[in-house]
């Protein structure tokens, strides 16, 4: 497990986000235990507050659950959850840019398709 | 729970005026950052509250309660400066004795758990000790007695990494264990910034920030790109610093930005630290 | 049971440190005299115990006049680090000039005897050990207030100024002044009385006390 923190955003924000990130790769998995506000302030240097608050965000998320007098609880269906998140962002945060950073490259559009298509296919060896 | 009231705090030596007509609240249960460039009157600010010495005008209150020559008051603050305020002779357990006779059920588990992490002798005199032991030693009696308002000024002069990493681990665990609020003055910015929920900042005598960490970083921003266009989209704003390299232009602003205003497409806006922030709303040139 | 005041608990542990300290110096160069002198082996234990006895009470008198003339600004830095108010500071100050005193004169009942005085001597000399640690006192929290250059500069010219006046006041009356005989009479009956004597005393033992609540009173962390 490894947080890093920038000055991109506010560090719960970043928090939340890292967290996400870990149930979706299934480091934390659903139903399980994830560290606690105290573990996480204390190893990472934060304010117990702000470490809360990013913890709130994905309670809110409905990504973890607060098990009363236990702790916090990766929910089931968490990495589904995320899943969809994640497409409906798909489009707006890689394609989009990515037909931005191809046109100010002249990329045509069938130029663009063709690489897709050699990216899928050298993915596909690789596999 | 108990909060501390600043009213209309004035300080001046002589002609000089230090602080001038300071008002804010320090609350129960939070940890503050106290930020200033040298001479920024920030000392004097922390001697004041804790009854060191006394203000020019104003007044602090504890539950609306002046707090000078206030037993009771007294009881609940504590500050860790740098000045020595123990004699000659004095070893580094006879200030976790004084600190107990003092303010009573002083940590004494915990301060010699401190001791041996932070490797001080507690049969050491404390005039024997380098800079760095000194404040180790310091720390830990601040962390360790028995008050709800700890004032930590220079809590970090002359340690080296390793113990600046324990001491914020060991200040975050005490304070879950037993939540009361720390003040922590410093001018190492960019370590402190996590650990603290808010901050305040000291400049010409006055508070030009007193506000929760989040919402200050919330709105501050470096905006950068070519000179003409950054002038451009900044006319309406209130360019703090900037800096200007070639014809690229990057200008530090600390204010929420008209969200309807059209970004031009070689202009960058990126968030800043909390040491950035502070330089650009100080303006300096420290580095 | 509730505990002492915290500053008088440092005050009395660093008394009787320096008194041990003194003890112990007297007896061992007491000791040392011996050994060197010990040629002429007549070791006679009552000479011995009078030369110091002799020494120890000196000494102990010295440190009696000095210690709250030196230790008023380290007490306050201490207690105020330690969440004591100026208040509790200076009551504790007067508990620690009680104790001493009580001390120093149980030393001096024993070296003069106590059955040779008579009752009037014994109340005037607890008032005078009274009036001096008090004066000292007073003096030693007024230094605290002042920064160290200043405290030099008050040094010697308050005393200068004072005997200036000193020597103003008798000129003047030696060559103004040409009292009656009655009146020298009056003068001389009230120097006479030990009652004027036992009045001055209190006099001044009560501005002491309220010069020095004054100074503790304004007591702050100096910048030097």
């Amino acid at each position: 497990m490894h947080f890093e923190f920038d000055q991109s955003s506010p560090i719960y924000q970043q928090l939340a986000d890292q967290m996400e990130e870990m149930i979706f790769s299934g480091l934390f998995p659903e139903g399980d235990q994830v560290p606690s506000t105290t573990q996480l302030s204390q190893e990472l240097h934060i304010n117990p507050a702000t470490v809360l608050k990013g913890m709130n965000m994905l309670v809110d998320q409905q990504l973890l659950e607060k098990r009363r007098g236990r702790g916090m609880f990766v929910t089931a269906g968490a990495q589904e959850k995320i899943m969809e998140k994640r497409k409906e962002g798909f489009y707006q945060n890689y394609v989009a840019s990515l037909i931005q950073e191809a046109t100010k490259l002249g990329i045509t559009e069938d130029h663009l398709l063709t690489l897709i298509q050699r990216g899928y296919q050298n993915g596909n060896t690789q596999n | 729970m108990a909060t501390l009231k600043i009213n209309q705090l004035t300080k001046c030596f002589g002609r000089h005026t230090i602080l001038d007509n300071l008002n804010f609240t320090i609350e129960a249960n939070k940890i503050y950052g106290l930020l200033g460039r040298n001479g920024a009157g920030k000392s004097t600010l922390l001697n004041i509250i804790n009854n060191r010495n006394f203000p020019t005008d104003g007044e602090v209150l504890l539950d609306d309660a002046s707090i000078n020559n206030n037993s009771a008051a007294l009881q609940q603050l504590y500050l860790m400066s740098e000045t020595n305020m123990y004699p000659k002779r004095t070893r580094v357990s006879d200030m976790f004795r004084l600190a107990d006779d003092g303010y009573g059920q002083f940590n004494f588990a915990l301060a010699h758990r401190l001791t041996k992490a932070f490797g001080v002798q507690e049969k050491a005199h404390l005039s024997n000790l380098s800079t760095g032991l000194t404040t180790i030693a310091k720390l830990i009696t601040a962390l360790c007695v028995n008050a709800d308002f700890i004032f930590l000024d220079e809590p970090t002069l002359g340690l080296d990494a390793g113990h600046r990493e324990l001491f914020y681990r060991e200040l975050l665990k005490t304070y879950e264990e037993r939540p009361r609020t720390f003040v922590l003055s410093t001018h190492l910015i960019s370590e402190v910034q996590p650990l603290v929920e808010h901050v305040w900042i000291l400049d010409d005598h006055q508070f030009i920030c007193n506000e929760n960490v989040d919402d200050l970083l919330a709105n501050a921003y470096a905006i950068s790109g070519p000179a003409e266009l950054v002038d451009e989209y900044t006319t309406e704003l209130k360019v703090l610093d900037h800096q200007t390299i070639g014809n690229i232009k990057t200008v530090y602003v600390v204010q929420p930005l008209d969200e309807t205003k059209v970004i031009p497409d070689r202009v960058k806006i990126e968030h800043i630290d909390l040491q950035k922030a502070f330089m650009a709303l100080t303006n300096g040139e420290e580095n | 049971m509730k505990k002492l005041p915290m500053v008088y608990r440092q005050s009395m542990r660093s008394y009787f440190i320096v008194f041990g300290i003194a003890l112990a110096t007297v007896f061992g160069l007491q000791l040392l005299s011996l050994i060197f002198a010990g040629s002429h082996i007549d070791l006679n234990i009552n000479d011995f115990i009078n030369a110091f006895s002799g020494q120890f009470i000196a000494i102990a008198f010295g440190i009696y006049g000095l210690f709250y003339l030196v230790v008023p600004y380290r007490e306050f830095k201490l207690g105020i680090q330690n969440g004591q108010t100026r208040w509790q500071i200076w009551l504790s100050d007067l508990l620690g000039i009680v104790t001493i005193t009580l001390i120093t004169f149980i030393i001096w009942l024993i070296s003069v005897g106590f059955q040779h005085q008579d009752w009037l001597t014994i109340a005037g000399t607890l008032l005078m050990m009274l009036d001096g640690i008090t004066f000292s006192y007073a003096i030693g929290s007024g230094f605290g207030l002042l920064p160290r250059k200043w405290k030099i500069i008050v040094a010697i010219a308050l005393p200068t100024i004072f005997i200036f006046i000193l020597i103003q006041i008798i000129r003047l009356m030696v060559n103004l002044w040409h009292p009656s005989e009655a009146t020298l009479n009056t003068l001389a009956n009230i120097f006479n009385w030990q009652g004027s004597w036992a009045l001055f005393g209190l006099l001044w033992l009560a501005i002491m006390l309220g010069i020095s609540y004054l100074f503790t009173m304004h007591q702050q962390l100096r910048r030097d």
